[in-house]
């Protein structure tokens, strides 16, 4: 037997539960080997010192507070269905106050929406804005203000050149004609 | 169970001095018989008889004392509760044992549910399954009173070192002195699985305590 078999074992051979050529080989091994010698002693030896700690005892109320405990064994299942009952109770009554809310949300003497007159909205055409360009007299500004109201009567976007003629990418070109313009009209 | 009325709620202790000896001188089932026939101070007898031993087992298994009073309180409201329904053929003390260790590894299952302390447990469980058993004769002698002063504390270390599984069947068998088939009946295992765990749990153990013993 080796060392490794006796340990794997060793309940066996503490406890007597192994055949009796099991246990005669066991001790052969013992008597020869003082590493498992000394592992059976210290097995021993520490459960000795195991079972030789004191007893851990109950706390001087152990025994009140069990009494009191199974004198309220019945108290659960009663309290249970008093609160089951109490549950009920609260249920009906949020379902109650949902369906009177409900009925109040839909009923048709309730929702008749109030009716209200008010005033009609007038749109007008807005007055046109030179933006970006300064004239050079009032006289010019006045016939500036009557060529673009002429434009938008007829369309502001029919004509071509309003398109350049505001564009910052033109602007040279814009300045030129503007200029040109007042020249004309000059 | 039938419901009491409260005049008929047992009472412990302060009884005649006569009948609690006679209690204290039946056997268990005896004892049992006589409460489920109607004697209260019954239940009481039985209740002393297994306060410390169950808070013993207990207290090694989940190692927090407070809380092994609780569990061993919850035992015994069991036991009332499902006395009547307790086989009497079987032994008594190995039922209480069971409802005990029941409520012990569901304790310690409840306080693994962190899941750093599962991953350890699990851990600490395959490493002691799976471990070859192993045994180094250390030449390490510490002073002797060191020694002596520290034992007992280093002993009760080792003990809870074990894993939980391990712990269990050790406390049973050493420090109960239960015969394997009560440990299998208790621990819910077969005769093999209780042999392979008290082995492994008596290698650690040995492991532990080796350099404080001589």
């Amino acid at each position: 037997m080796t060392c490794s078999e006796f340990q794997n074992h060793f309940s066996d051979y503490h406890d007597s539960l192994g055949d009796p050529a099991f246990m005669a080989a066991a001790s052969a091994h013992l008597d020869g080997c003082p590493e498992c010698r000394r592992y059976r002693g210290v097995v021993e030896q520490g459960v000795e010192v195991l079972r030789s700690l004191p007893y851990p005892s109950v706390g001087d109320d152990f025994l009140l507070r069990l009494k009191h405990r199974i004198y309220h064994l019945e108290d659960g299942p009663a309290l249970r269905r008093r609160e089951m009952a109490g549950s009920a109770t609260t249920t009906t009554t949020a379902f109650a106050i949902a369906a009177l809310i409900a009925v109040a949300a839909w009923s048709p003497v309730l929702t008749l929406a109030p009716e209200v007159v008010l005033d009609p909205i007038v749109v007008t055409r807005p007055e046109p804005r030179v933006i970006g360009i300064r004239p050079a007299s009032p006289r010019a500004l006045l016939v500036q203000l009557a060529r673009e109201e002429a434009m938008v009567h007829r369309g502001l976007w029919d004509d071509p050149l309003l398109l350049t003629r505001y564009s910052p990418l033109t602007a040279g070109r814009t300045r030129s004609a503007s200029a040109m313009r007042q020249a004309d009209l000059e | 169970m039938a419901a009491r009325t409260k005049q008929q709620q047992p009472r412990f202790g302060g009884e005649a001095l006569e009948h609690r000896r006679q209690l204290e001188e039946l056997t268990d089932s005896e004892v049992v018989q006589a409460f489920l026939g109607g004697d209260q101070r019954a239940f009481g007898e039985l209740v002393q008889r297994y306060d410390n031993r169950l808070l013993n087992f207990v207290y090694r298994t989940v190692g927090d004392r407070e809380r092994a009073q609780d569990l061993v309180q919850e035992t015994f409201v069991r036991v009332y509760r499902h006395l009547a329904r307790f086989d009497q053929s079987k032994k008594f003390s190995t039922w209480i044992y069971t409802i005990s260790s029941n409520l012990a590894k569901n304790e310690l299952r409840n306080r693994s549910r962190n899941p750093l302390v599962l991953f350890q447990t699990i851990r600490k469980n395959w490493e002691a399954n799976h471990r070859q058993l192993e045994w180094e004769d250390t030449q390490y002698k510490p002073d002797d009173l060191f020694r002596k002063r520290h034992l007992r504390e280093k002993i009760e270390q080792a003990v809870a070192q074990l894993p939980e599984h391990h712990r269990i069947v050790f406390v049973l068998r050493e420090l109960e002195g239960k015969t394997y088939e009560e440990i299998a009946e208790i621990t819910g295992c077969n005769l093999g699985t209780v042999k392979s765990r008290l082995n492994r749990a008596r290698n650690n153990f040995a492991e532990i305590v080796a350099p404080m013993v001589d």
